[in-house]
């Protein structure tokens, strides 16, 4: 964020702009500033005794001691002496309240934005900086109020009052004192400067040592199986050495800093006992103010040790609260129109492209000139290279980026609405993306279902798994709705929080479903594949094919043969007829097409689908026992859709393991370099190791495209969904294999019922061009 | 953390003993240069009480016979400026060396710690390692041994501090006996009320601390699910709950806040109030000609500058518990009782071995094998491919045959020889396991690949084109010399696989084995890849034995391997395995499906 703001400002402007933005820290600061005040006028109140004293004759018995005077002194003294301690008390109290009321005032409204800036959503690296916007950063603020800001306070205070109470004693000394002091405050920039780059260094030697640290366990297994034992912990120890030398270093500058005060203050003693004394011989001055003022000068001292580090953290304090501000102060790109803008027609929904650019901020272009229309009722799939704009799309669709150009709608017929000025409750009610990590929240499973729909009853929950034929799986779990899913659904596989973000987003409900699927790492990940097919009772390809004419597809691949939108950059969908031929031609690799007996379901799946809704879930039930049933009971530790026998909260031991093994190390460290400087000690820790754990769940993605889409091709119910539109994620390779769903919506089209036949064959508008790779990855089919 | 948190003022006199421990043995291993801080420490509480104590002779000898005298006392005015000034100046050194001596002691005692986790985690098994979290890992050879040490940071001024308070006594003994029955009340109570202060802190700090943390994970569950927020609008809900979990820090930190203000102007006022004190009974002393001036002055000020020092104690006793908990957590690695002894045999010849498994059995958990009863042969130079789906104990196979991790029953053998009879150079020397995590080092692409082993450069860009990796090598800005902590993220997976590979083909392995360690890599780079191995295989090179999945790898083997639930459910080359078996056919064509048709083009 610091590259969009202009240089850094002042120190004052932020923070007067932070105490702006948290109106409760300067809340009723005048009674705070006067209780202070008078809380700290109570330090000085024991050097005026003794000046009382001592010239009422306790430092000088000849003239006798004037005893009932000082007991006077001293009792309103001490009478003082509880004021102050009150009003010290006081102004603590409303200090903390004020400060700590208007430091979560400011981290609640940073946490909304962040929300609210599409950035959470373009640029995942940027989510370890954001979370320490509202969390390190915030809480250092508060640590550095709470402690040195308060010393600072405090000491001003106090050092405000003595120089007051000098001032009134004798003026001349208040010169002299404070003209000793004059260099060491001079010299405090100076100190504090090196303090802070001492302090940098170590922080950046803390991250290396950190990284060195991790290479024993990160990779334990590279550093046994090369029997490098001895290299690693030469490396370590010289890591650590290094950060050794530094805090050494830094605790160099810190000591002789804090002791320069104690020098200081005793050449502060000596300067006034001499020139105290001689202005008591020449002058006026009393025998108790010279006294007085060697006790006044402890007041300085104090605060002089301390200054160097306060003015550091403060340094730091004012640098997290100005990369707060700066967050607060970066537009929300995506606004939310209000209620009552422009309302989405009831019923099925399309969409509509139109002209449509975007562009990463001072990045490349990633989609130009984008004319699609996507009619209601429709399953379309985008598919395309990497970088091709595929989530792009689905971005722009629902809405978590607006285009730069052009405008996307959302509507059907002649009615349509811009998704820029509806409503953001609205269009999320109605718009829905499904992205394929299934990103579950620490809490039940009823809980993280609801998120869906907030509404929904334990019942209307249990009917949700029930739709998508999940009632095999649900039974298995141990405690039900009730399962606790652990950290980002831990506790539950892979395959398994793919299934409840599927329940959660068919609860949603939506007239418009996006499924992307997320950045898959690499290949197809076989390895979960042959279990899934012999599970699923897949249609029957061939005959699809037949039907269309289109020869068996020999060569194409999933690029030749992508919406545009990945090769011309141009997104069109293919007229009905060049999409059947597409689409067939495309028929993905992983599209099975040996269980011939499974082609019933196709049939069923057409016939069901003029049907009322409530009669379809039971057929969907029914069907499951039929088409798919035998697969499932055949087979009980696998009847759990796809899910490799995984149940509940009892990991399969290779998850445990691959907390260690899976993580991309070096990545893990690189981001490990941002986070630790701010997280100080233990607090690091669990962060880096949710880190890894995030980097363990990614590593497992690529399993899901094909339990994802195995279960959509496979359960009737997910068509119970008034969800029609399907926007295709990243790797071409695994989309190819992943996205059996589009040979069926040309099925659906081709032979399907009248309606669905005439929404397949509604004009598309497109641009210019045509599908060229389409039609030369099939030419037959056009005829 | 949440140990600590957890720590109220349950069985506080244990924790207390076991702290102190722990401090004996921290003092132990830094005698000399801990007795120097106390040294200084001691200097340091000597001098301040003599700070008073020239306060109080000054206002004797120089003050009072001046003002009496109405004519400036030089030479005793000259001594008591240069007693304030020494003073202060050994002061100061004290100061220093306490502050820089204990920091010292410090930051060796968590080097030293830091040294003997490591050098721990460098000998515990992998298997250890696997049932470990990183972050528990990572966090006890850092937070965790800051914690038990961070005790020693207070420790020396807090000891410092008892031997000024010792000579305050005296010399306010010294001074007035009646004054000093003064100090003798202050002092204790002063040091009572930092107790009771820490003790009822501590909790509260501990709660804050843990609310902090709780804080810091909503957000992070929130922005890592911001997708799922966004898409299912629920900015609102996430707001609430993030507010509610920040009010909860915010009122735990008010907590603390409003404990810190009852105790702090107390603490601060008790000093004040004996100074009160001691001008009262003074006045009394000083009528009846018991005690001087200067002495009362001298002891009043003593009050004032002995009252912060006081608070060092406090520290240190709010430090103990951190300590305990970071010491059995630190303990908890170093006392591990694993081993995993290495044999002392070489693996005599060269060129490839031959490896062989007789009755392998292998589970993580008891009653759950992985693998059961496996028996493989697998020639000198030839390839092996090792087919199954997930589950079925590849990968527990590759961390057997490379001896990661012991089998439970059974043996692999190498050339005949058990591999647990093997000593760790010579096995690391003829196997190389390709894993399928990379990891890479933050260090040179050339350190990368040799792990500081003898190999010439020349060698290095000889295995770097086998693994098709030269072009990308040689694109770096330094080559072989540039720092991928720096540049890492910027090699995509397949990079970062193909410097993996080049790692162990450096090693000229006899045996290689490939867990699924092409998965990143573009199908015609994987397949030239595994060509110039198989090729490098039959003109001498290693024994391969490779965790497949594409058909093109498989046919490239002489021998394939199909695990079905840990266990061998067929064995063949490729085509008589896809003859007789459907299991087989199904398994390798539905990886290959995507697969087949794109290498067709």
């Amino acid at each position: 964020m610091s590259d969009k703001t202009t240089p850094r400002e002042g120190s004052l402007r932020i923070i007067r702009r932070g105490l702006a933005l948290s109106p409760a820290i300067t809340e009723g600061w005048r009674r705070t500033v006067l209780l202070a005040l008078l809380g700290t006028a109570g330090s000085s109140l024991v050097p005026i005794v003794v000046q009382r004293s001592v010239d009422s004759g306790l430092g000088d018995t000849r003239g006798g001691v004037e005893g009932d005077r000082i007991v006077l002194v001293v009792v309103l003294a001490a009478l003082l002496l509880v004021v102050s301690g009150v009003a010290s008390w006081a102004a603590k109290v409303r200090i903390f309240t004020g400060t700590e009321r208007g430091l979560t005032q400011l981290r609640v409204r940073a946490f909304r934005h962040v929300h609210d800036l599409s950035m959470l959503t373009q640029n995942t690296q940027r989510r370890g900086s954001l979370v320490s916007r509202v969390t390190s950063d915030i809480d250092q603020i508060s640590l550095f109020l709470q402690s040195t800001g308060m010393i600072l306070v405090l000491s001003a205070g106090q050092m405000l009052v003595a120089t007051a109470v000098m001032a009134f004693l004798s003026w001349q000394l208040t010169l002299v004192v404070i003209a000793v002091f004059v260099p060491l405050a001079l010299s405090l920039k100076f100190f504090a400067e090196r303090m802070s780059v001492a302090y940098d260094r170590v922080r950046q030697t803390v991250a290396d040592l950190l990284t060195t640290i991790a290479e024993p366990v990160v990779g334990a297994s590279v550093v046994r199986s090369y029997a490098i034992e001895g290299r690693t912990q030469q490396r370590i120890d010289a890591a650590i050495q290094t950060n050794y030398r530094s805090n050494v270093k830094a605790q160099t500058i810190v000591s002789v800093t804090f002791a320069s005060a104690i020098l200081v203050g005793g050449v502060a003693n000596a300067a006034a006992l001499g020139v105290g004394v001689w202005l008591g011989v020449v002058g006026d001055l009393s025998m108790g103010t010279v006294i007085a003022f060697i006790f006044l000068i402890t007041l300085f001292v104090g605060p002089a040790q301390m200054a160097t580090q306060v003015i550091t953290e403060a340094q730091n304090a004012v640098a997290s609260w100005r990369r707060v501000i700066e967050l607060l102060e970066t537009p929300a790109d995506v606004v939310d129109p209000g209620p009552g803008s422009a309302a989405l027609p009831t019923g099925d929904l399309g969409a509509r492209f139109t002209h449509v650019r975007f562009a990463y901020p001072d990045g490349p272009t990633v989609l130009d000139d984008v004319d699609v229309t996507i009619a209601p009722r429709q399953r379309i799939a985008v598919v395309g290279e990497t970088g091709s704009g595929k989530t792009t799309f689905a971005k722009l669709l629902t809405r978590l980026m607006d285009p730069a150009e052009g405008t996307v709608a959302l509507g059907r017929d002649d009615q349509w609405a811009d998704v820029a000025q509806v409503s953001f409750a609205d269009l999320r009610r109605h718009v829905v993306m499904v992205p394929q990590e299934g990103f579950l929240f620490d809490s039940t499973l009823a809980e993280n279902l609801r998120y869906g729909r907030r509404s929904a009853t334990d019942d209307e929950l249990v009917a949700a798994i029930g739709d998508l034929g999940l009632v095999d799986w649900f039974e298995a779990l141990p405690r039900g709705l009730q399962t606790r899913v652990g950290q980002r659904g831990e506790s539950l596989s892979a395959g398994e929080r793919q299934l409840v973000a599927l329940v959660r987003s068919a609860l949603a409900d939506p007239a418009f479903l996006v499924l992307d699927e997320a950045r898959a790492r690499s290949t197809p990940r076989p390895s979960c594949g042959p279990r899934v097919r012999s599970r699923c009772c897949s249609t029957d390809a061939r005959a699809s094919r037949s039907r269309t004419g289109c020869p068996r597809p020999r060569t194409p691949t999933a690029s030749s043969c992508s919406t545009p939108v990945a090769s011309s950059r141009t997104a069109r969908t293919p007229s009905s007829s060049t999409r059947a031929a597409c689409t067939s031609a495309c028929t993905p690799a992983g599209w099975p097409r040996r269980r011939s007996g499974s082609g019933r379901r196709l049939g069923h799946w057409h016939r069901e689908q003029p049907e009322p809704r409530r009669r379809r879930a039971a057929q969907a039930g029914r069907q499951r026992s039929r088409g798919c049933g035998r697969a499932g009971r055949g087979h009980p530790r696998r009847a759990d859709g796809g899910l490799d026998g995984r149940r509940g909260a009892a990991p399969h031991p290779h998850d445990r393991r691959g907390h260690v093994l899976e993580p991309q190390p070096e990545r893990v460290l690189g981001q490990g370099r941002d986070v630790w400087p701010h997280a100080r000690g233990a607090r690091g820790a669990p962060r880096l190791r949710r880190r890894h754990r995030a980097r363990h769940d990614r590593s497992c993605g690529p399993d899901l495209p094909h339990r994802c889409q195995n279960l959509l091709r496979r359960r009737p119910a997910p068509l119970t969904w008034r969800a029609r539109v399907l926007a295709a994620g990243t790797a071409p390779r695994s989309s190819a294999s992943s996205w059996p769903v589009v040979p069926r919506s040309r099925s659906v089209g081709a032979r399907g019922s009248p309606r669905r036949s005439a929404t397949a064959r509604a004009p598309v508008r497109s641009s210019s061009r045509p599908a060229r790779t389409s039609r030369r990855s099939c030419p037959g089919s056009r005829s | 953390m949440t140990a600590l948190d957890n720590l109220g003022g349950t069985d506080t006199t244990d924790l207390t003993r076991r702290g102190f421990r722990v401090l004996g043995i921290g003092i132990g291993r830094q005698k000399a240069l801990f007795s120097l801080s106390i040294a200084f420490s001691v200097l340091f509480g000597a001098t301040t009480v003599a700070d008073a104590w020239v306060l109080g002779w000054a206002t004797d000898h120089v003050i009072r016979p001046s003002f009496a005298d109405g004519d400036v006392a030089t030479g005793a005015l000259v001594t008591g400026t240069l007693l304030f000034i020494s003073a202060a100046l050994l002061r100061m050194i004290g100061v220093v060396g306490r502050r820089l001596v204990g920091g010292i002691v410090y930051y060796r005692l968590v080097a030293g710690d830091r040294r003997r986790v490591t050098r721990k985690y460098l000998q515990l098994p992998v298997s250890w390692h696997q049932s470990h979290p990183t972050g528990q890992l990572l966090s006890n050879a850092n937070a965790d041994v800051e914690a038990i040490w961070s005790v020693f940071m207070p420790l020396p001024m807090a000891i410092g501090v008892i031997a000024m308070l010792v000579v305050a006594v005296a010399t306010m003994l010294a001074a007035d006996l009646v004054l000093t029955l003064v100090g003798l009340v202050v002092f204790p109570l002063l040091f009572v009320l930092n107790v009771v202060y820490q003790r009822r802190q501590g909790p509260r700090m501990a709660q804050a601390q843990s609310l902090r943390g709780d804080v810091s994970s909503v957000a992070h569950e929130s922005f890592d699910g911001a997708l799922v927020v966004k898409s299912l609008g629920r900015e609102d809900e996430e707001t609430a709950r993030f507010a509610s979990a920040s009010e909860e820090l915010r009122d735990a930190n008010i907590a603390v806040g409003r404990v810190r203000a009852v105790f702090e102007p107390v603490l601060e006022a008790l000093p004040s109030i004996g100074v009160l004190l001691v001008v009262l009974l003074g006045i009394g002393r000083i009528e009846s000609g018991a005690t001087d001036p200067g002495d009362v002055v001298q002891i009043a000020y003593l009050f004032t500058i002995v009252a912060m020092p006081v608070r060092a104690i406090g520290w240190v006793l709010a430090e103990l518990p951190r300590t305990v908990v970071g010491w059995d957590r630190v303990r908890g690695v170093l006392d591990d009782p694993t081993r995993f002894p290495y044999g002392s045999d070489d693996l005599p010849g060269s060129g490839p071995v031959g490896l062989r498994t007789e009755g392998l059995g292998f589970s993580y958990e008891p009653g759950e094998p992985v693998l059961a009863d496996l028996d493989l042969d697998v020639r000198p130079g030839s390839v092996t491919a090792v087919v199954g789906s997930t589950g079925s104990g590849k990968s527990t196979l590759t961390s057997l045959v490379t001896r990661l991790v012991d089998a439970d029953e059974g043996q692999v053998l190498l050339d005949g020889r058990p591999v647990a009879e093997i000593e760790h150079g010579a096995l690391s020397a003829a196997v190389s396991l390709v894993p399928q995590a990379t990891f890479l080092f933050d260090d040179t692409v050339r350190s990368n690949i040799t792990l500081d082993a003898d190999v010439d450069d020349e060698t290095v860009w000889d295995v770097l084109r086998t693994v098709q990796a030269e072009r990308f090598v040689a694109a770096l800005p330094h080559g072989l010399d540039t720092q991928l902590g720096e540049r890492g993220t910027s090699l995509s997976g397949g990079q970062r696989q193909r410097l993996s590979l080049a790692r162990a083909l450096v090693r000229s392995p006899r045996l290689l084995v490939l867990d699924d360690a092409t998965s990143a890599l573009d199908p015609d780079v994987e397949q030239r890849i595994l060509r110039a191995l198989a090729e490098r295989s039959q003109s001498g090179g290693p024994t391969v034995l490779v965790v497949a999945y594409r058909k093109a790898t498989i046919a490239l083997a002489d021998q394939v391997v199909h695990l079905a639930d840990g266990r061998i459910a067929d064995r063949g080359t490729h085509a008589e395995l896809r003859e007789r078996s459907a299991a087989y056919r199904d398994l390798v064509d539905a990886y290959d499906q995507a697969r087949e048709e794109v290498d067709h083009e």
